[in-house]
């Protein structure tokens, strides 16, 4: 089972780190504010994305054919996977078929999702991340713990260390523009070496047959140029039916994600380069499953911007790493469930409900209704984790009972007077950990309404 | 069984209600797209310059004394000054100190310059010069991504470009140049 309050409790048990982690990523929810809001049509823009990204995923069949001939037209082979054995055999036929044996990989969260690294290092593929968040936490041999930044909990400290050991770099140097250059002549070098180059993919234009992939350090296009074979692995729900669709979504990505106008590089792949094969792989790999679950079909209109992130409270101070799953934060918790209920049933919990994800997602999912959905479900089938079955059963019966409720609610406020804070506050009290309770009133807000209600309402 | 087939079955075993495409009326905010786009260039960390038309920005290259013959260019102009076509510069060692390429549009919300496959040369030039220089007329100026998208195709390859390579994966710290160009020039004509 995905251990996330234990995971949590280990991350926030270094208090300044955890303090310093929830203040870096409120940055780029602040930055997110400011882009959205200089677009006066921000609100218009959400809603047709959101009404594209729907009627896509309600005629998913017929533009995934519509893409297919459109790639095939274009000189593009295009491969489909039910699975992620699927996809990564896939692709090892394809790096075998071009003799190819290091590869270099632009961010793809798929990937990941699909551990395409360890498969194809194992049948002897060298695999070089080439982001350099995602280069960071693969020579960490960690997973990212961000989708839009990989790296984003670690300190330039930890990076320099990490460089000077498996770089080379001078011992101590912590300035990230040195850092950064240091990598740049190390991934350099794999850009000129390699044979192949897999990319991930923002969108697929159906009507085109053209792949969309976003970056800012360029990394897409040195390898899928510099490569003797072009790979993009992409979910079938990246989909979008026109090209038009495009100004819309390249307009509230960056924002969203890092509260860039737009992205440094947004790169349409269409047709191959002469002598040079394009393979596309489509994949499934349980989203078929997602499409099935009516409340939790919107989840897969989700463009990996990672606001819903950022603005987490939970996400923000427990890091990415707590879920244990591929996608963390708001989105992974309804997406990971969708996968194995069970070992992910402590995600949906990972949430205070308090609904800020759902306002700033760009397409707008009703990611907090999801999480709420999942915990009702987790409930009927029996899979609470056990802290939270007590508590809640007990809060199940007192709701239930107008009376109860009101004594319980009294009783609460007489002891929350009276007892010294040392014991409010205990170590048994997780809330307790960063905040103080509030002071208790005399009344009940109930019976404040009775005492000081309009007359005759 | 074949996976395409199992794909499209699961797909078309949901029942899914019929969700129309959504009317678009996308309007096009009239403002000084120039001073918008100048604006977002330089936001970007990228240098505008502004030139009246071509001959005069050749003046000022070749008062500023720049070397042209060490450049790599798609642009006639450039060439006939000594720059080498970018379209023969096959190995990727090579050091690009300098490319020029003319951009096709320009937006002005975001100060990102459209360059198709034709402009380039060849796919690489534009990721492995350490400074490119984008030049885009002022005439093709537009106020946001959509109108872009209304008029040009897709062609083989094509790209948006809004600046240097740049990172913040170091503990968001802004590092200008991480695996592509160094520097980013746009000047703009007319
Ligand atoms: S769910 Fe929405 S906010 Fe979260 S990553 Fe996806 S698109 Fe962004």
């Amino acid at each position: 089972m995905s251990q996330h309050p234990e995971a949590a409790a280990r991350f926030i048990a270094d208090n300044e780190r955890m303090a310093w982690h929830d203040r870096s990523i409120w940055n780029a929810r602040k930055k997110r504010d400011l882009a959205s809001h200089s677009i006066e049509e921000w609100e218009q823009l959400r809603s047709w994305a959101s009404d594209i990204k729907e009627h896509t995923l309600a005629h998913l069949d017929h533009y995934l054919e519509v893409f297919e001939k459109q790639a095939t037209a274009n000189g593009v082979k295009v491969h489909w996977a039910a699975t992620a054995e699927e996809h990564n055999r896939i692709v090892l036929g394809i790096l075998r078929e071009n003799e190819a044996r290091h590869m270099v990989k632009s961010k793809s969260m798929l990937t990941e999702e699909c551990h395409l690294n360890p498969f194809l290092e194992a049948n002897g593929i060298e695999v070089i991340d080439t982001d350099l968040g995602e280069r960071i936490v693969q020579l960490r041999e960690e997973i990212p713990s961000h989708i839009v930044t990989p790296a984003i909990h670690l300190k330039k400290e930890d990076v320099s260390k990490l460089f000077e050991e498996k770089l080379h770099t001078e011992p101590g140097n912590a300035d990230p523009t040195y850092l950064t250059r240091e990598a740049r002549k190390h991934l350099r070098a794999h850009f000129l070496a390699c044979d192949a180059a897999l990319t991930g993919v923002n969108f697929a234009v159906a009507e085109t047959g053209t792949v969309v992939v976003v970056t800012n350090e360029g990394n897409s296009d040195l390898g899928v140029h510099l490569g003797k074979v072009q790979i993009h692995s992409m979910g079938i729900e990246k989909l979008i039916p026109k090209w038009q669709d495009l100004g819309i979504f390249t307009r509230l990505l960056a924002r969203s994600a890092t509260g860039q106008p737009i992205s440094i590089y947004t790169s349409h792949y269409t047709k191959p380069r002469p002598d040079v094969p394009m393979h596309i792989i489509l994949v499934d790999n349980g989203r078929t499953e997602q499409l099935s679950r009516e409340h939790f079909r919107k989840s897969l209109a989700c463009i990996r911007c990672g606001a819903c992130m950022n603005t987490c409270p939970i996400y923000r101070r427990s890091g990415g790493h707590s879920y244990g799953s591929t996608i963390p934060g708001p989105i992974g918790s309804i997406l990971t469930p969708g996968k194995d209920l069970k070992k992910y049933s402590p995600l949906p919990f990972a949430s205070t409900l308090c609904g800020s994800c759902s306002d700033v997602c760009p397409v707008k999912i009703d990611i907090h209704d999801q999480l709420y959905r999942w915990r009702q479900i987790i409930a009927e089938e029996h899979l609470l984790p056990k802290y939270k079955t007590i508590p809640l059963g007990l809060a199940g019966r007192i709701f239930a009972r107008g009376k109860r409720y009101d004594q319980a609610g009294r009783i609460a406020r007489w002891w929350l007077r009276r007892l010294p804070a040392w014991m409010v506050n205990s170590r048994l009290n997780a809330w307790s950990k960063h905040r103080d309770l509030p002071n208790a009133p005399r009344n009940s807000f109930k019976e404040w309404y009775e005492q000081n209600r309009p007359h005759g309402s | 069984m074949d996976p395409k087939k199992q794909i499209l079955d699961r797909i078309r075993s949901i029942r899914q209600a019929p969700k129309p495409y959504p009317p678009q009326a996308i309007e096009s905010q009239e403002k000084d797209l120039a001073e918008a786009f100048t604006g977002m260039v330089k936001l970007s960390g990228s240098t505008l310059l502004r030139f009246e038309d071509q001959q005069t920005m050749i003046d000022e290259f070749v008062k500023a004394g720049h070397p042209v013959n060490e450049w790599v260019s798609t642009w006639d102009p450039l060439i006939r000054m000594g720059a080498s076509e970018a379209g023969k510069i096959t190995d990727a060692r090579i050091v690009i100190s300098c490319a020029v390429l003319p951009g096709k549009f320009g937006v002005a919300e975001n100060g990102a310059v459209w360059v198709p496959e034709e402009a380039m040369g060849q796919r690489t030039i534009p990721f492995l010069a350490e400074h490119l220089i984008l030049i885009v007329h002022a005439k093709d100026l537009v106020a946001t991504m959509h109108q872009v998208y209304a008029v040009n195709q897709p062609g083989s390859y094509g790209l948006f470009i809004a600046g240097p390579s740049k990172t913040a994966d170091i503990e968001q710290h802004l590092v200008l140049g991480a695996q592509g160009p160094l520097a980013h020039t746009v000047i703009l004509l007319g």
